[in-house]
């Protein structure tokens, strides 16, 4: 059994050999509802009334404080996987309590030096009516269990706590201590630790705080030397250090400490000073000099039990309704994402439906825009595909075009007063496209178009021949300057001197013979492209 | 069970139950299908504004186009460039040409035109029509046979490529010729040859089967 996770306050049933005490812990105070002896008729419905009203429905802690509680110390494990430690353990508890249905096992620290692998202290707990009618109340009132816990065991942390808070700084801590406290039932329930481990546990009857104040105090020595005479069993030796914390009225712990005949560090406490000492509050107490509200408080607070009992029967109970807690969790928290998740999107479901609002509304808007150019459009009385392609295909044939005239004004130009041309062609050179396999791809693709244009002249016979050729040469220097970019070369010269041609002549004839013979043609090509 | 969890535990489990169900519920079958189609509207409706803008946009920047290219395009229009090339057209303006330009004859072959696809004119469903023009002209001077290029290409309905130019001197100026030229005789002092490329572009619906309309007046 675990704590229960619903709230950190709880009622405590503190079970009694004679009733059982019913305490209200919260986190400032711990309130003493009732004892309910166990012989009351409907006894069941009685506790169960007072969990659910005056106890306003907390998880129950059932807190042993009967005599009946067997303990079995240095109980060691075998060396066993850890898979398999827990069953190996719960078969050896069954061995060593096969009657008692109540059962733990409380892992103990070894002593130093000590190498004796895993040392446990079994607990157990016989079945009781006491035990069965506290269950069926908690049963009847279906509040849910947070453990069910022996208060010896819950208690050894404590007076090990009590035992520190006192211990001076510096000083060495005492090996033992020995806690006593009357609880309401007129037991007094004696806690020893050794090392901050519970060693023993007495609960033995005596005299009344209260009503028996002397008889009280010799009652509690008388049962402090009995303890002190079973712990010599246990390797009890005065000087390994002893704490002694009396719970109880302090001008009758004088009383007690002058009849302590052993060395120890003696300390006298009501129940809210060892609670303000361990850090915590009961409030104001009725009957302040009872140790059990301590108990109750101590373990009522706690987050996780020192040994928390396994019992099919409280299982029975607790299993259910601890699954149904988680059940009641999960959904708990199922809904909280649900509602989460469903507000996020519902939000960003409606902020979308605010944009749609306004796209819807931008969309009217637009479509009243495209109809009022449409209209505009329309009104215009053109169709702007046509438009634009038309006079795209003009200006392609535009540049694909070359201004003729211009080309043959620079000719005139070039060609000056003095000259005159008896043909001129001018015309488009066609390219072939060439599918070199080699070419570069990337290489520019030339686009403007290529043209040719040949000039062919002539000459009067009567002039000189080098004049002629001179005149030709002037006339490509010209066309040069006036085309430049382009290649103009003479392929035809006057009287043509060139060292490819064949050459045959008379000398001695007249200069009218020779000049009839002459070839007084000249031709010259431009070649460019047009930019 | 209900004994031991209690009548309590039992309705808050069913109260915690029916909210997680009807959350659930709200959640998967309303909510986020609800959202998911919102959403979807929503930027059908943005991708709508936006497209619509667009158009708008466009219809405008094409309005402002229109505006400016209007004047050009009427001119291709008055030019001619947007017909059929009719050839009475064509054969009426070669007269007026060589008129203006003072060439003494100018015989004319104009092939039948071909039609042709452009890229550029996919769109607007047009295609090219394109026909091969030879002329041969004899002149007095070689001036008149440059003016007569020049008209040619600036008068002809549509666009003219010149592709070949010949030009050739038949007879030098001397006595005779001079003597002939001022007894009013026409002398054919120069003779020239152009080939030229003559295009229109005209709907696709106006020619049948790629072939050259017929009987379409400009």
């Amino acid at each position: 059994m675990s704590v229960s996770f619903i709230s950190p306050n709880r009622t405590v049933l503190m079970i009694g050999d004679d009733a059982l005490y019913i305490y209200k812990v919260a986190a400032r105070a711990v309130v003493f509802v009732d004892d309910i002896p166990w012989v009351t008729e409907g006894f069941e419905g009685v506790v169960a009334d007072l969990l659910k009203k005056e106890c306003g429905g907390k998880p129950v802690l059932v807190l042993n404080d009967m005599t009946d509680q067997h303990f079995k110390g240095g109980q060691r494990m075998p060396k066993v996987s850890a898979m398999d430690k827990k069953n190996v353990l719960r078969r050896k508890i069954q061995v060593a309590f096969p009657n008692y249905p109540i059962r733990g096992a409380l892992p103990v620290k070894p002593k130093k030096g000590e190498k004796t692998g895993e040392m446990y202290l079994f607990a157990a707990v016989p079945m009781s009516d006491q035990i069965a009618k506290t269950m069926e109340a908690v049963k009847l009132s279906l509040l849910p269990i947070a453990g069910f816990v022996l208060l010896p065991i819950e208690a050894a942390d404590m007076v090990a706590a009590l035992s520190k808070k006192f211990t001076e700084k510096g000083e060495q801590p005492s090996k033992w201590t020995i806690f006593m406290g009357q609880h309401k039932s007129g037991a007094l329930r004696q806690v020893i630790t050794r090392d901050g481990q519970l060693a023993m546990t007495r609960m033995t009857p005596v005299s009344d705080i209260n009503s028996d104040p002397q008889g009280w105090a010799a009652d509690v020595v008388q049962e402090f030397k009995a303890t002190i005479s079973y712990l010599s069993r246990f390797g009890f030796s005065a000087g390994d250090g002893t704490d002694v914390i009396l719970i109880g009225n302090p001008q009758l712990a004088e009383a007690v400490e002058n009849k302590i005949d052993i060395e120890c560090h003696f300390r006298a406490l009501t129940p809210s000073e060892a609670a303000n000492a361990l850090g915590s509050k009961i409030g104001l107490q009725q009957e302040a000099n009872y140790a059990d509200v301590l108990h109750a408080a101590w373990a009522g607070r706690k987050n996780s039990f020192t040994l928390p009992m396994q019992a099919s029967d409280l299982d029975k109970i607790h299993k259910p309704r601890q699954a149904a807690a988680a059940v009641i969790l999960l959904l708990l928290a199922g809904a909280a994402y649900l509602a989460w998740d469903t507000g996020n999107k519902f939000q960003s479901m409606m902020i979308a439906k605010d944009d749609l609002r306004i796209q819807q509304g931008l969309l009217v808007q637009a479509e009243a825009e495209y109809r009022e150019e449409v209209a505009r459009m329309e009104a215009l009385g053109y169709n702007i595909e046509l438009m634009q392609d038309t006079i795209d295909v003009f200006q392609g044939f535009e540049e694909e075009s070359i201004d003729t005239l211009s080309f043959i004004k620079k000719v005139g130009i070039a060609l000056g007063d003095g000259l005159r041309l008896d043909k001129i062609s001018y015309q488009r050179v066609v390219e072939e496209k060439q599918n070199d396999i080699y070419a570069d791809p990337n290489a520019p693709v030339e686009t403007a178009p290529l043209v040719m244009s040949t000039l062919s002249m002539s000459f009067p016979p009567t002039m000189e021949l080098e004049n002629g050729i001179r005149e030709v040469q002037g006339l490509q220097s010209r066309l040069r300057e006036q085309f430049p970019g382009y290649e103009v070369e003479i392929v035809r010269q006057v009287a043509r001197p060139e060292y490819t041609r064949d050459f045959q002549g008379v000398a001695g004839q007249s200069e009218q013979e020779l000049a009839a013979k002459e070839d007084y043609v000249a031709e010259l090509v431009i070649r460019g492209r047009v930019r | 069970m209900i004994q031991v969890i209690g009548i309590k535990r039992l309705i808050i489990l069913s109260v915690l139950i029916a909210i997680n169900a009807s959350l659930g519920a709200a959640l998967y079958l309303y909510v986020m299908p609800e959202n998911e189609n919102v959403t979807r509207q929503l930027n059908v409706t943005r991708s709508q504004v936006s497209t619509m803008r667009n158009d708008a946009e466009e219809l405008r920047g094409d309005i402002e186009q229109i505006e400016d290219k209007k004047s050009y395009f009427t001119n291709l229009q008055t030019v001619g460039f947007m017909s059929d090339q009719n050839r009475l057209v064509a054969r009426r303006r070669i007269m007026d040409i060589q008129q203006y330009s003072k060439v003494l004859k100018a015989k004319y072959d104009i092939s039948s035109a071909e039609v042709r696809e452009n890229e550029n004119l996919t769109n607007s469903d047009q295609v090219v029509l394109s026909s091969k023009l030879d002329i041969n002209i004899d002149a007095m001077d070689d001036i008149d046979f440059y003016s007569f290029i020049y008209w040619l290409r600036n008068t002809f309905p549509g666009h003219i490529t010149v592709d070949n130019i010949k030009m050739q001197r038949m007879s030098d100026v001397n006595d005779v010729t001079v003597r002939q030229i001022g007894s009013g005789l026409p002398m054919t002092m120069i003779k020239g040859d152009i080939s030229a490329k003559w295009r229109t572009v005209v709907p696709k619906s106006a020619v049948a089967d790629g072939q050259t309309p017929l009987g379409q007046g400009f």
